[in-house]
């Protein structure tokens, strides 16, 4: 898929475990996984908004477009 | 919820019941078909509805010139249907439809029993049910498609070898009966629609699941 969900690099980032994450977004950590390993179909809003208050971060900070030729 | 569950266990016990018959009818078919004395006659049942001008009180005679090669074929006016027995020369080809007709309902019970069981679990929505009605759909028209061509053929031979009684009045009856409903093949087109309803249902479930 063109859209790459870089939530690994801020949890690393700002040393934060999946399950903390999980726990502070209100989300089970089998939904985060899903997000994690990129085969989530869509975003909610309220989903996005509250990751990126929690882990202080713009939403482009956690997804990114890539053209699948160049995958 | 308990209702709904009671219900579905209910639907179980019937289905597991009715499938037990039919087995135990599509063996006694085999068994009869097979082994029985290959003297005895086969049975074929021709409705008042082949033939558009026969009244209650008419009757049908032997067409003369088949006279001889019939003869061991009876013919019996019943209340509603002439009962027509021929020897062994459609044996086969009866024995064939029959094992057919009777094997794929046995596992149209079948296929509906798995999906019946499927709605106590979680996997309601999933690809083996799609899969399932789909099948099911496609059993109810062959059925219908089968039973149409019997009757085809059924229509052919009582043209064939019988006439109507000279004597008997004639009169012209004219009916309409569109009878969508209660063709199998209609309900078995139905059934497919109702398939890619489900099918669309499974993949909106889908969608649903994966929407963090």
């Amino acid at each position: 898929m063109a859209i790459i969900v870089n939530l690994d690099v801020m949890l690393a980032k700002r040393k934060m475990q999946s399950k903390e994450l999980a726990e502070q977004i209100g989300i089970t950590l089998a939904n985060l996984s899903v997000l994690k390993t990129g085969k989530a179909r869509a975003i909610r809003f309220t989903t996005l908004e509250a990751i990126c208050k929690v882990l202080d971060c713009q939403p482009g900070d956690i997804l990114e477009y890539k053209n699948d030729d160049e995958l | 919820m308990k209702r709904k569950n009671t219900l579905i266990k209910i639907c179980i016990v019937f289905l597991t019941i009715a499938r037990f018959v039919m087995v135990i009818g599509l063996v006694m078919v085999l068994y009869f078909g097979i082994f029985e004395n290959t003297e005895r006659y086969f049975t074929v049942q021709i409705s008042r509805e082949n033939y558009e001008n026969v009244q209650v009180d008419e009757g049908l005679i032997v067409k003369t010139e088949y006279e001889n090669s019939i003869k061991g074929a009876e013919l019996k006016s019943t209340i509603k249907n002439y009962v027509i027995s021929f020897n062994t020369g459609y044996r086969i080809m009866i024995l064939l439809a029959l094992t057919a007709v009777m094997g794929f309902s046995v596992y149209f019970i079948h296929t509906l029993l798995q999906f019946v069981k499927s709605a106590l679990g979680e996997g309601f929505f999933s690809v083996e049910n799609v899969l399932r009605v789909r099948m099911m759909g496609f059993i109810l028209i062959g059925l219908g498609l089968v039973h149409l061509l019997m009757n085809l053929w059924i229509s052919y031979i009582a043209g064939q070898y019988f006439e109507l009684d000279k004597s008997a009045s004639k009169t012209i009856e004219v009916s309409f009966s569109p009878d969508v409903f209660s063709s199998t093949i209609f309900i078995g087109l139905i059934v497919l629609v109702v398939a890619q309803a489900f099918d669309h249902g499974l993949k909106l479930k889908e969608d649903k699941e994966l929407t963090i």
